[in-house]
C-alpha cells in the first residue's frame, strides 16, 4: 500500500472510530461521519448512475443521431420513445403538469403487476405448495420405513415421514393462524395456536441467526482496523517494500488523538460527578 | 500555520496529481477510493452498531415470559450454539438446530412465504381491476 | 435496591463495553474454531467442484456496503474459487452501491491470483487475470427485476456495455452468449428483495440452477425455497462463509472471524440468561409484597 493509499485508509479508520463514538454519546466527530456518508453516497449514485445507465443504454444507442434532427436521424431512434416517457416523470415537480407524470407511472405499474402476478403465483405460491404436497405422498407399501426411517429410526432425520408430517402440519396451521376470516376459536382455533406455536419456532430460528449476523458487523470492523494497523506498522504478511517512518507517525498521530479524546471524556465524567456530589 | 499548510501541499502534491489526471469515469482513482475509504468504512460501521444494540435488547427485552416466549429463546439459543464445538454434545446440538431450520422453521417461514405471495397478488389485481390506486399519487 | 435490580438497571453503555473487550480480546488471541459442515453450503461447493474448466458462473453481487461483513467473504471464496479452477465469472451488482463492492472484489482477487497456492492438495499456478477473459463486469442497472428478466432475453439487453463502457460483444468470453441458456449457475449473494427478484423472475421464469448466500438476518426466511428446490444451496451468513472457505481450502476472514463469533454468541447468550434471572427474580420479589 502506497503512503496516499494509506493516508485514505487513515481516514477510513478514523470515521469508523468517529461513527463508534455515537455508541458512548452524540458528538460532533459522528455527525462529521453521517454527514459526509450522505454527501458521498449522493455523489457516488450519481456517476454510477450516469455511467452505468443513462450513458449506455440511452445516450450511447442515440449517438449516431444529431440533435438538429431531435436525434430521429439515428440507427436505432426508437430508444427516443422510452426517453421521452421518463422525462414525463419529471412533470411531477410541477403543479399544473403533474397529471403527466400518471402516463408513464401507470405504464410502468402495469408492467410490474402483469408481471408479479403470474410470476409471483407461480414460484411463490403454486411451487411451496407442490413441495407440501410432495412430503405427505406416504410410502404405503413400508409404513414403518417411512415413517420411523428406512435405516433406523433417528428424529433429526430431516427427510424421514416424522418431520414431513411436522412440516405439513406447521405449515397448515401456521397459514389457518394468519387466515382471520372465521373467528379463531374451538378447532379452529386449536389449530392456530399450533401454527402459532411453528413461527414462534421460526422467528426463533430467525432471531439467532440476526445475533450471528449483527456480531459479524461488527468483527469485519475490528478486521479492518486490524488490517490498518498492520500496514502502519509494517507487520503484514508481505512487507511493504515502500515502508518509512510517516506510516508510524501516522498511526501514532491518530491513536494518541483517539486516547487524547477519550482522557477529556473521563475527565468531564468526573468533573460532572464531583459537581453533583457537592450539589 | 504556512508551515502546516506547506507540509500539506508537499505530502499531497504528488498525490492530488496522481488522482486528478487518471482514467475517466468509473475507473478514475478518486472515485475508487472515495468508496473504498470514505463509502465503505462509515456504512458498514453504521450497520455494525446494531451489535451493540443486539446485545442490549438480548439483556433487557428477551424474557421467557410464556411458553411462546419461551419457545422463541429455546429456537434462538439453540441456532446460536449450532457452530459451538466447546459445548457438550456439540454434534447433537448441531444436527437438532439443522433440524431446526429445515422442519419447523421451513414450515414457519413457508406459511409466510405463502402468505405474502397471496398479499402480493391481491395487491396486483387491485391494481389492474383499478381498485387501488394510490400509487397515482393523491385522487 | 438488590443486586438483581442494580443489574437490571445497569447502562447499556456497560454491555456495549463488554462485548467490546470479548471481541477485540478474543480477536488477538491465536486459536482454531472447527467449522462443521451443512448440507446447504456443501450443495453449493460440490456443484462448483463438478464443473468443467471454461463453463460460466454468474456472480450477482446484490448487497450494500452495509452487509458486506458476511457477504464479502462469501464473493472473495466463490470467485477465487471459481478463477482457481479456470472457471469463467459474469458478475453483475443489482444494488445501487454493489458496484464498487464488485470492483474491488476483482481488484482484490485478481492481485492474490498472482500467487501460486495449493488447495485441497492440489496446486494451482499463479495466473493473470484478464478482463473479458476470466471475468465479464457487467455493472448496475436500476429496477432489478426488468433486468434480471431482461438477462433471460439478452444479456446484451440490459448490458449492452460492461462496467467500464466496453461493448458486451467485444468481450472474448462473451462470444456466443447469449442469455441464462449459456452458463452454469447463477449465485447471487445478496442483503435484500433482490433475492426474491431471482427467485419469481430469474429461477422461476428461466429454470436455471440457483444459488445464494444470504446475510444471517434473511437466511431463515430462506428455508422454503431450499426445500421446495428452488434453491439448490443456500450459505447463511458468516457461518456460511466460513464453510465455504473450509470446504475449498482458503482460509479467510470468514474463518478468521469465527473464532470471535463463538465467545461473542456466548456473551449474548450470557445477556440473555442473566436478563431471565434478574426478571425472575424481581418478579418473585413482587409476588411476595403483593401476596
Amino acid at each position: 500500500m502506497d503512503f496516499t493509499t494509506f493516508l485514505w485508509a487513515t481516514f477510513g479508520v478514523f470515521v469508523t472510530l468517529a461513527t463508534f463514538s455515537f455508541l458512548y454519546k452524540d458528538n460532533p466527530f459522528y455527525k462529521f461521519a453521517e454527514h459526509l456518508v450522505v454527501g458521498v453516497s449522493a455523489g457516488y449514485f450519481v456517476i454510477i448512475l450516469w455511467h452505468n445507465s443513462l450513458k449506455p443504454n440511452l445516450f450511447a444507442r442515440l449517438a449516431d443521431g444529431d440533435w438538429f434532427y431531435l436525434w430521429l436521424n439515428s440507427t436505432q431512434p426508437w430508444y427516443l420513445i422510452p426517453a421521452i416517457i421518463g422525462a414525463m416523470m419529471w412533470t411531477r415537480f410541477s403543479k399544473d403538469y403533474a397529471w403527466v407524470s400518471r402516463y408513464p407511472m401507470a405504464m410502468y405499474i402495469g408492467i410490474a403487476t402483469g408481471m408479479a402476478i403470474p410470476l409471483e403465483m407461480a414460484n411463490r405460491i403454486n411451487k411451496q405448495l407442490y413441495a407440501t404436497m410432495q412430503l405427505v405422498k406416504i410410502d404405503t407399501t413400508d409404513l414403518s420405513g417411512y415413517f420411523f426411517g428406512y435405516g433406523g429410526f433417528n428424529l433429526l432425520d430431516i427427510s424421514n415421514g416424522v418431520s414431513n408430517m411436522i412440516v405439513f402440519v406447521g405449515m397448515i396451521t401456521a397459514l389457518i393462524y394468519f387466515f382471520f376470516s372465521k373467528a379463531h376459536t374451538g378447532w379452529f382455533g386449536k389449530m392456530a395456536k399450533v401454527g402459532i406455536w411453528t413461527l414462534m419456532i421460526g422467528f426463533g430460528a430467525s432471531f439467532g441467526f440476526t445475533v450471528m449476523a449483527r456480531i459479524s458487523l461488527f468483527i469485519q470492523r475490528i478486521q479492518d482496523v486490524d488490517s490498518w494497523g498492520r500496514v502502519a506498522l509494517n507487520a503484514g504478511v508481505t512487507p511493504n517494500p515502500n515502508y518509512n517512518n510517516w506510516y508510524q507517525l501516522v498511526f501514532w498521530a491518530l491513536i494518541v488523538f483517539v486516547l487524547g479524546y477519550i482522557i477529556r471524556e473521563i475527565m468531564m465524567f468526573i468533573k460532572s460527578k464531583s459537581v453533583k456530589a457537592e450539589t | 500555520m504556512t508551515l502546516v499548510l506547506s507540509v500539506l501541499v508537499i505530502i499531497f502534491d504528488n498525490a492530488w496529481a496522481f488522482y486528478f489526471y487518471t482514467a475517466e469515469g468509473l475507473e478514475n482513482s478518486m472515485f475508487r477510493t472515495f468508496f473504498d475509504y470514505v463509502m465503505m468504512p462509515i456504512l458498514a460501521t453504521m450497520f455494525s452498531l446494531l451489535a451493540f444494540f443486539i446485545a442490549s435488547a438480548a439483556y433487557r427485552a428477551f424474557r421467557a415470559r410464556n411458553i411462546l416466549s419461551s419457545l422463541l429463546l429455546v429456537a434462538a439459543l439453540l441456532v446460536m450454539m449450532r457452530f459451538n464445538p466447546w459445548i457438550p454434545g456439540a454434534d447433537q446440538v448441531a444436527a437438532a438446530s439443522s433440524w431446526l431450520m429445515n422442519v419447523p422453521n421451513l414450515a414457519a417461514q413457508r406459511a409466510i412465504v405463502i402468505g405474502v405471495g397471496l398479499g402480493m397478488v391481491a395487491t396486483a389485481l387491485k391494481v389492474v381491476l383499478g381498485i387501488e390506486r394510490s400509487y397515482m399519487g393523491k385522487g | 435496591m438488590g443486586v438483581f435490580e442494580k443489574l437490571m438497571k445497569l447502562d447499556r453503555r456497560w454491555v456495549f463495553l463488554f462485548l467490546v473487550v470479548v471481541c477485540v480480546v478474543t480477536y488477538y488471541i491465536d486459536y482454531d474454531v472447527p467449522i462443521l459442515p451443512e448440507d446447504e453450503s456443501r450443495k453449493l461447493y460440490d456443484f462448483i467442484d463438478s464443473l468443467p474448466p471454461g463453463d460460466i458462473v454468474f456472480v450477482a453481487i446484490d448487497y450494500d456496503p452495509n452487509s458486506m461483513a458476511e457477504l464479502h467473504p462469501m464473493t472473495y471464496a466463490i470467485v477465487e474459487d471459481c478463477w482457481r479452477r479456470d472457471l469463467k465469472v459474469i458478475i453483475t451488482a443489482l444494488s445501487q452501491n454493489g458496484p464498487g463492492m464488485a470492483d474491488q472484489v476483482i481488484r482484490d482477487i485478481s492481485d492474490s491470483m498472482t500467487v501460486d497456492r495449493t488447495y485441497n492438495g492440489v496446486e494451482y499456478k499463479g495466473r493473470e487475470i484478464a478482463n473479458g477473459i476470466d471475468y465479464a463486469f457487467l455493472g448496475y442497472k436500476p429496477y432489478y427485476t426488468l433486468v434480471i428478466l431482461g438477462m433471460g432475453q439478452d444479456f446484451r439487453l440490459p448490458f449492452p456495455t460492461d462496467y467500464y463502457g466496453t461493448p458486451i460483444d467485444s468481450l472474448p468470453m462473451m462470444q456466443g452468449v447469449i442469455n441464462y441458456d449459456n452458463i452454469a449457475c447463477v449465485i447471487s449473494l445478496s442483503s435484500g428483495t433482490i433475492s426474491d427478484g431471482w427467485i419469481s423472475y430469474g429461477q422461476g421464469r428461466f429454470g436455471f440452477p440457483m444459488f445464494f448466500g444470504l446475510t444471517g438476518v434473511m437466511t431463515a426466511q430462506y428455508y422454503p425455497y431450499y426445500g421446495s428446490g428452488q434453491l439448490r444451496g443456500l450459505m447463511g451468513g458468516m457461518l456460511g462463509a466460513a464453510q465455504y472457505e473450509s470446504y475449498a481450502d482458503n482460509p479467510g476472514r470468514a474463518m478468521d472471524a469465527m473464532k470471535v463469533q463463538l465467545p461473542a454468541h456466548l456473551v449474548i447468550i450470557f445477556f440473555i440468561i442473566m436478563g431471565n434471572i434478574g426478571y425472575f427474580a424481581s418478579k418473585s420479589k413482587k409476588f411476595e409484597e403483593v401476596g
